[in-house]
């Protein structure tokens, strides 16, 4: 049996397939749901699908506890969201909000169930430094105390490390492009700007363009070194890919020329492929893909559970991890870069102990 | 999933798989555990829980706790694997059961009346909570206060009941028939060992109770023996709310349910020094 073919992508796949489960599938069901940000979603999937009643009292109260947490967060981020529109008013820029703020400030789909880590925002490279000073005046401060990591994130990878306020714990990654500048540096923000969208209601606030969330979503999934959430990215572009296609028939075609003309073509057959294997067969065909990105990414996506993987499962996972910095950063930053991370580690492992002692 | 031979049990509406290659770990879990209802391997379970030895950085022999594959805490001197399990177990339940509101405290009940024993660390509430059950009180927690939102309803989830340092022996001297797990030294909380919970307190575990009592409990060694005084709605509810865990994930439904909690229950404090006449003011408010 494949590596992928785990539980929880077949049923979404094949939600009627809950009836036949039993109390240990369920366990295995809600872990991996879990492990990756699922669960939530999980639960307003298979409520939207009529099968709640489907479901034992155990596993209900576990996709419960997951949405109090979601429906909790996502009050706090559309206050946060308002926040931040109040701070940054006087730019005089389109403020656009990227990946799970976007999703819940449009109210997409792709909103249902997701937790979010911090808000994401895009502002154009021309006006970073204005934005920066503005939500530092406002109580959202650089993370980032160390030289090193601060000369990482701005010499190096020409990005804002994260801002996190003071008060509130709140965190903002504050960017000018979709991808690490260093990564893709042919990849022209300003045509992403010309085609974002507003948000109703929230005057000065945008998203990303149907095709380009989509296109964001894909390219994000492969540029980055830890996918524990990886299922759950790739739901979010079967959400807006499924919402995107009802809308109009013309989208398919509209898709594949932006992805040309962005320079994602790859990623996006990435994503094609993945969406194939985990969520079932959709209009899309996918090329094939070269072996080593497919045989380590079959096993990085999969959740962290026992219940998934191999005992290549590591390995596989140190790969996409060195190969997400590889893209980023040339070799001669990049080797002693992971060294000094590893040492990094090394400290606060050690320092932890102490402190249990 | 796990191909560990694993202990499976049930504790109230929650199922744990408990697994370990530690074979004093096993001996303690089959002692203390004996009276549970038992999972067979077809039934849900909640969580997947393990202590296993790992390879540590420091020189003595340490374990790790493990929940599904995720280790939330650093590992522990092997000498800690049953504490480390017991506080895991916890972990699991206060971080993940957001349906339900849950307050750190201590709860036992009579028939369907039930004390709740807010935990302010320090203040004894382990202790009062393990005579009380020793003395027949049934106990649903001694760290969880789990409140249904809907109903008000409490749930109970009983397991050892955990003692630090001079309580230990003064619980064995009152009650020679209790059932201990290991004597563990120089944990972060000082010296730790766990009571059995009795029978009547696992096998009643599903029975419906309403809280009917908030006694706040201070020890101190000087003070009075036992004396209980009463404390209004306002106050109870500040408190409740400052010893809660997962309070503020509920919003309005959290605070519309504490309310009616405490504009439902007589609420107390009880300074005391001595633990028997501490349980004996609170079998007072049972009519």
């Amino acid at each position: 049996m494949s590596i992928t073919a785990i539980l929880l992508a077949k049923v979404f796949r094949e939600p009627e397939s809950i009836a036949a489960l039993n109390g240990s599938d369920w366990s295995e069901l809600i872990g991996q749901a879990g492990a990756c940000g699922l669960l939530a979603r999980l639960g307003e999937f298979v409520r939207s699908a009529g099968l709640w009643s489907a479901v034992p009292e155990g596993p209900r109260r576990h996709m419960i506890s997951a949405a109090v947490v979601v429906d909790r967060q996502h009050d706090q981020v559309r206050r946060e969201l308002c926040e931040i529109l109040r701070v940054l008013s006087s730019l005089q820029t389109p403020v656009v909000v990227l990946k799970g703020g976007g999703y819940l400030a449009a109210e997409l789909p792709a909103a249902s169930g997701r937790l979010l880590s911090d808000i994401d925002i895009m502002v154009p490279k021309t006006a970073i430094s204005r934005a920066e000073t503005l939500l530092s005046a406002a109580g959202w401060i650089s993370t980032e105390n160390d030289e090193y990591n601060q000369r990482y994130y701005r010499e190096w990878m020409h990005e804002v490390p994260p801002l996190r306020h003071i008060r509130r714990g709140t965190t903002i990654d504050l960017h000018h492009t979709i991808l690490p500048p260093t990564a893709r540096p042919d990849l022209d923000a300003q045509h992403l700007f010309e085609r974002v969208e507003a948000v109703p209601g929230m005057a000065g606030l945008f998203v990303l363009s149907e095709e380009d969330r989509i296109l964001h979503a894909a390219a994000h999934l492969f540029y980055d070194g830890e996918l524990e959430r990886g299922l759950r990215d790739l739901s979010d572009i079967r959400l807006l890919m499924d919402a995107a296609t009802a809308a109009g028939p013309r989208f398919q075609m509209d898709l594949l020329q932006r992805a040309q003309k962005l320079g994602l073509s790859l990623e996006l057959n990435y994503a094609l492929h993945y969406l194939d294997i985990f969520f079932g067969p959709g209009k899309w065909r996918a090329h094939p893909m070269n072996f080593l990105i497919r045989w380590s990414f079959d096993r990085a996506l999969l959740p962290l559970h026992p219940s998934c993987g191999d005992a290549l499962s590591p390995l596989a996972k140190h790969y996409v991890y060195v190969r997400s910095h590889r893209l980023r950063m040339p070799f001669r930053l990049l080797i002693p870069h992971l060294i000094r991370k590893a040492w990094m580690r090394h400290q606060a492992d050690v320092a932890a102990r102490k402190v249990n002692e | 999933m796990s191909h560990e031979p694993t202990f499976g049990i049930r504790v109230g509406p929650l199922g744990f798989r408990i697994a370990s290659t530690l074979p004093s770990l096993r001996d303690t879990v089959t002692r203390l555990y004996a009276d549970y209802p038992r999972l067979d391997d077809r039934d849900f379970a909640d969580f997947q829980v393990c202590v296993s030895p790992c390879r540590g950085a420091r020189f003595a022999p340490e374990v790790v706790f493990s929940e599904s594959g995720r280790r939330p805490f650093q590992p522990m001197d092997r000498q800690q694997a049953f504490p480390l399990l017991e506080w895991g177990m916890n972990w699991c339940v206060a971080t993940t059961m957001n349906c339900w509101l849950i307050l750190h405290a201590a709860v036992l009940a009579r028939g369907e009346s039930a004390v709740i024993l807010p935990g302010r660390p320090g203040a004894g509430k382990s202790t009062l909570a393990a005579v009380l059950m020793m003395r027949g009180w049934r106990l649903l927690s001694d760290e969880h206060a789990v409140i249904d939102l809907a109903t008000g309803r409490l749930v109970g989830v009983p397991r050892p009941v955990s003692l630090k340092n001079a309580s230990i022996e003064r619980i064995a001297r009152l009650f020679p028939g209790a059932v201990f797990g290991p004597t563990v030294h120089n944990t972060h909380k000082g010296t730790i060992a766990h009571l059995k919970p009795t029978e009547a307190s696992v096998l009643g575990a599903q029975q419906s109770s309403y809280a009917r009592w908030i006694v706040q409990p201070t020890f101190s060694p000087d003070g009075t023996e036992a004396e209980l005084f009463e404390i209004g709605q306002g106050e109870t509810l500040i408190r409740l709310a400052e010893n809660a865990f997962n309070y503020s994930l509920h919003g309005a439904r959290g605070f519309d349910r504490l309310a009616d909690l405490v504009a439902t229950v007589r609420s107390f404090e009880l300074p005391y020094s001595s633990v028997v006449k501490a349980a004996e003011q609170i079998e007072t408010l049972v009519e």
